[in-house]
């Protein structure tokens, strides 16, 4: 009789904790559970009661990876109930910051958390001793990455130069043209980023799935445009919540999601299956020599089009600082009119689609709010993708089953401290 | 980030505070780097960092003389209770594993600097025992009433360097 026994307590590698836990026997599988046992945090309790000009500064303390994308969204919601409109450099200013946000948190994500499991070393730190190149270059990149949003958003993380209706600090031309001339060289290290990619051996695993992301008519979308599923099509962000579907589950202080399927995915790979054709020319040709292509059910993927999307959000941001630069930066006062409203922010955070949903009254208090996070979203797909994994692999050695389902939850990036926070693995 | 002074005629420091404003006294680090200002320090070549809950701050620090680390710190004392903290005491003794609440972030990113021999040549935390790790935007009443002498710490770790 073989008995096989996973359980991975507090998945390391990933933001906050989660739990893998497998139970087969002679080769029958009798549980797979995705465990998120982290305490479930209170943001919205907290948001509620407070006046909106101190909701943009406790959204982006939500996380500490994507603080921008908190801020954004959380920023756009209330636009939206008190009805802002925004000025053309207002849109191109926080553009620009978004792609610091993604360019920062891929390259985190991509030479910190998942290479040690391609170069075989258990973390980032023997990384560091035997391939110091390879960490020199991240945190190269992650620190051109930190200084974009630095400029723009006025810190290295937590932003606080984005306020409702604008900016409170602009940057000067000269500080964009020094950008400019970074990002153009940062090309270079893009390319070796491929280079080592390319080297790795990606497990070869589908499951078909929906995926959603925000899809633009006019661009690859981070900030804008509507809802758009791979099988359903478009919906409005009005309408998230039919999109999102929260419910409960025994095992998990998470809420799990579903749409059209049993569970749909959300993040880079999703964007991409979305709205390839919208990535600039670099990006898909990065893409190809990825062997990345449109639909890819292949989760382990993801790392590759957070790739293809790194090299997209540079080329972007040269193709911004070249036309704040050319039409000149305006000073501005943002007008805000507080009114009672609700509204709705939908962003693409680099793990997803991030929705915030606020309440106000008449005084530009918050009354009600809701946020939907990404790695919400992810949950249920990820519990999917090993309901269908491990019966493929179970008759490999427990070490291996295990590294192959840790390497799964790691390529979705979670990020449980936001969801509520993290993983672990159970074998039994 | 907020720039108070820069020079390079003096060795360079970074103060950096870490810690989530929305968990009560875990926020302490970022509340008290919120109070310093150009008049209390009186040093070119200074540095102040809101690193927030951010998991890694190797990319942050860069050719630093002196790295002042400003966190809530867990070691088992009375809530209120400062301390001052060398990175050995973090490092090289296992006894001192899980006393700063941001220890393996921070950790991590000082062995990785070592690794890189980007290492400040001196590395102090400077924290306060907790009481309150909750959702709430308040400090409790004995972390705050150690505010400002939290603050002469970091001060005077400053004027150790003149």
């Amino acid at each position: 009789m073989t008995e096989l026994n996973i359980n991975v307590h507090h998945l390391t590698r990933v933001e906050g904790h989660g739990n893998i836990i497998v139970t087969a026997r002679n080769g029958k599988v009798k549980e797979i559970t995705w465990e998120i046992p982290e305490s479930q945090r209170f943001i919205e309790a907290m948001m509620r009661g407070e006046s909106y000009e101190d909701v943009v500064w406790i959204a982006p303390r939500i996380c500490g990876i994507c603080s921008i994308a908190h801020s954004t969204c959380s920023i756009q919601a209330t636009e939206a109930a008190f009805g802002v409109q925004l000025s053309e450099q207002t849109m191109l200013l926080r553009k620009l910051l978004f792609n610091a946000e993604t360019l920062q948190s891929h390259v985190l994500h991509l030479y910190f958390l998942a290479a040690p499991d391609f170069l075989n070393v258990g973390s980032v730190i023997p990384l560091v001793s035997t391939h110091p190149e390879v960490a020199l270059r991240a945190l190269r990149m992650k620190k051109l990455a930190n200084d974009l949003g630095d400029l723009i958003g006025g810190r290295k993380t937590h932003p606080m130069a984005c306020i409702v209706g604008g900016f409170a600090k602009l940057p000067e031309a000269s500080q964009l043209k020094t950008m400019q001339q970074r990002l153009t060289q940062s090309m270079g290290d893009l390319k070796e980023t491929v280079k080592l990619f390319k080297s790795f051996k990606i497990p070869d695993f589908t499951r078909e799935t929906e995926y959603i992301a925000l899809r633009d008519t006019k661009e690859y979308a981070f900030i804008s445009g509507d809802i758009a599923s791979t099988d359903t099509g478009t919906t409005p962000i009005t309408d998230y919540l039919e999109m999102t579907n929260e419910f409960c589950v025994p095992h998990s202080t998470a809420k799990f999601t579903k749409h059209n399927r049993d569970s749909y995915m959300v993040g880079a790979l999703a964007r991409f299956n979305n709205n390839y054709s919208q990535l600039s020319s670099e990006a898909q040709k990065t893409a190809e020599d990825l062997e990345l292509k449109p639909i890819c059910h292949n989760p382990y993927m993801i790392n590759v089009a957070q790739i293809v999307e790194s090299v997209h959000v540079v080329k972007d941001s040269l193709r911004i600082l070249n036309e704040l630069i050319t039409r000149g930066i305006k000073e501005e006062r943002p007008e805000v009119k507080v009114k009672a409203g609700r509204g709705i922010g939908a962003v693409e955070a680099p793990r997803g689609i991030l929705f915030h949903d606020y309440t106000y009254d008449d005084k530009g208090v918050l009354t009600k709010a809701n946020c939907v996070i990404p790695t919400n979203q992810n949950h249920n797909n990820i519990q999917k993708d090993m309901e269908k994994l491990v019966p493929h692999i179970i008759n490999r050695s427990q070490d291996e089953i295990t590294h192959m389902l840790e390497m799964l939850v790691r390529a979705y990036d979670p990020c449980i401290s936001c969801s509520t926070h993290f993983l672990t693995v159970k074998y039994v | 980030m907020i720039i108070m002074q820069y020079e390079t005629t003096r060795p360079k420091i970074i103060i950096l505070g870490i810690g989530n404003l929305l968990l009560g006294d875990e926020g302490v680090g970022i509340q008290l780097i919120r109070m310093l200002n150009n008049d209390d320090l009186n040093y070119a070549n200074l540095e102040i960092i809101d690193g927030g809950i951010c998991p890694e701050i190797v990319s942050f620090v860069e050719d630093v003389y002196k790295l002042i680390i400003v966190d809530a710190i867990k070691g088992g004392e009375k809530p209120g209770t400062l301390y001052r903290l060398s990175i050995d005491d973090l490092i090289m003794d296992p006894s001192t594993r899980g006393l700063s609440l941001h220890e393996m972030g921070v950790l991590d990113s000082l062995k990785m600097m070592r690794l890189l021999g980007r290492e400040p040549k001196n590395t102090i935390i400077i924290g306060i025992e907790p009481k309150n790790i909750g959702w709430g935007l308040e400090l409790s009443p004995e972390v705050e009433g150690r505010l400002a002498e939290l603050k002469r710490m970091v001060i005077a770790e400053i004027g150790r360097t003149k």
